[in-house]
């Protein structure tokens, strides 16, 4: 216990003395600069003050005033990265990856014509529509509002596939009913579907 | 039949006529004494430069008025000129009016809506968890067919306000070579695209020959005519029957009530 009360005390003893302002005195022996400059990006970069003291062999630390110790900031990192500024384009370097620019031709066939009969139920007969016009997608889907919802959209293809489901895929047929039987529940009889 | 109603006056009786019609129209004088100044130049006119047939005289003019259908009692129509297509210079073959509801209507301003933005990717929360989306959907839709006519109507005036609407007796031209077609627009200032507009769906061969080398100049039939290209074509040219179906057409859907908007309403049979 005594022992160990001795040793705490002459640790402080120590840090007051290592302290205290007379020790400094004999020991301040400091270089203006004195980590490297740094050259190039790559190593460590030393922050200096930005006013430029006057300084001469008389007064060298510039009006009397104590100098400003420079500050490291990461000593010993070194920089992978190009901290020099604005990057320049190399000359032997890649080019930058976008595209070159191809203008399309916008008077082939398909473009030329495009929106031919979308008008055709005013200016035709009057028995055709565009809807009975579209030749791609899936039967069922053809030519359905955009705001039928998937309830209608399922009856609509069991209406299309009944008896092809039925006899070739009848776990299909299954599961089709099921979740029309489910939506039939849930958009008839909950209180928000 | 306009065109069948199109005066052919003999010669003897033509300056009576002109006479007449410049006292009954005061608006075509300018054209009337067009014709007149071309009746009496009908032989000096036969044969063209540049023309690669000799024509017979022409007998002019050909039509100077034509009636409505539905017409409008507060507005008076508008007007264009009735060209041939068999020179590349063009002849003024008369002039013809144009029904005001159709050709000369006020562009409306619409504000943009977000219905459009609406739709999002559909996906069902359920108890079990996450169900993905469900199926192919259409995304098929139309707007109501009044909207679609306005939408029209209002194309045709603009190309007519803009000069760039054309009527022609037919479109037949005497060669097959499209250096002629392309002269022809160069000529009339028809631009660099033009949409040929006829009644039927079948072309001459010569027009067929020529339009197949020039990517910009597109011939449709009446059903085939839509907003989209008339506003890409710098130029619309209508032969006269062309101009009496779309008329026709216009009209009859303008002055029907019948509720015809029902885009869910099938007209091809469900199973197929």
């Amino acid at each position: 216990m005594g022992t160990n009360l001795m040793s705490i005390l002459r640790g402080m003893q120590r840090l007051t003395l290592h302290r205290s302002p007379l020790c400094a005195a004999h020991t301040t022996v400091l270089p203006t600069t004195f980590a490297r400059e740094s050259t190039t990006g790559n190593s460590t970069r030393v922050y200096q003050s930005s006013k430029q003291q006057k300084t001469s062999e008389e007064d060298p630390f510039g009006q009397g005033a104590h100098p400003r110790k420079p500050y490291i900031r990461r000593y010993g990192y070194e920089y992978t990265i190009y901290r020099g500024g604005p990057l320049p384009r190399l000359e032997d370097g890649l080019p930058l990856p976008i595209p070159t620019y191809e203008p399309k031709n916008s008077w082939n066939t398909k473009r030329a014509l495009f929106g031919q009969n979308d008008y055709i139920d005013i200016l035709g007969e009057g028995s055709l529509k565009p809807r009975d016009l579209i030749i791609k997608g899936p039967l069922w889907v053809r030519g359905v509002p955009k705001h039928w919802n998937e309830y209608q959209r399922l009856i609509r293809k069991r209406k299309f596939l009944n008896s092809f489901i039925k006899k070739f895929t009848p776990t299909q047929f299954k599961g089709m009913n099921k979740q029309i039987k489910y939506l039939y529940k849930r958009l008839n009889r909950k209180l928000n579907p | 039949m306009l065109l069948t109603g199109a005066v052919r006056a003999s010669r003897n009786r033509l300056p009576s006529l002109i006479a007449n019609l410049k006292k009954r129209h005061i608006k075509t004088s300018c054209a009337l004494q067009d014709m007149e100044d071309t009746h009496m130049h009908t032989h000096d006119a036969a044969v063209i430069q540049g023309d690669p047939v000799v024509r017979p005289p022409r007998v002019l003019p050909l039509v100077t008025s034509r009636t409505l259908q539905f017409p409008n009692p507060y507005r008076t129509p508008a007007q264009a000129w009735l060209e041939n297509m068999d020179t590349v210079q063009a002849e003024k073959l008369g002039i013809v009016d144009l029904h005001p509801d159709v050709f000369s209507v006020m562009p409306r301003c619409v504000d943009a809506s977000d219905a459009s933005t609406r739709d999002g990717n559909e996906i069902l929360l359920s108890p079990g968890g996450i169900i993905g989306p469900r199926g192919p959907k259409s995304y098929f839709y139309m707007l109501p067919k009044s909207e679609r006519i306005v939408g029209l109507t209002t194309a045709l005036s603009v190309k007519l306000m803009q000069n760039y609407l054309h009527i022609v007796d037919t479109l037949d031209i005497p060669t097959d070579d499209s250096q002629f077609l392309e002269d022809m627009a160069e000529e009339r200032n028809w631009g660099l695209s033009v949409l040929f507009i006829d009644d039927v769906d079948i072309i001459s061969e010569n027009m067929a020959l020529a339009l197949d080398n020039v990517p910009s100049f597109n011939v449709m039939p009446v059903y085939g005519l839509n907003v989209y290209s008339m506003l890409k074509h710098e130029t619309l040219v209508l032969t006269m029957a062309a101009l009496e179906r779309i008329e026709d057409r216009l009209l009859t859907h303008l002055h029907s009530f019948t509720r015809t908007d029902d885009v869910t309403r099938s007209t091809a049979p469900c199973f197929p």
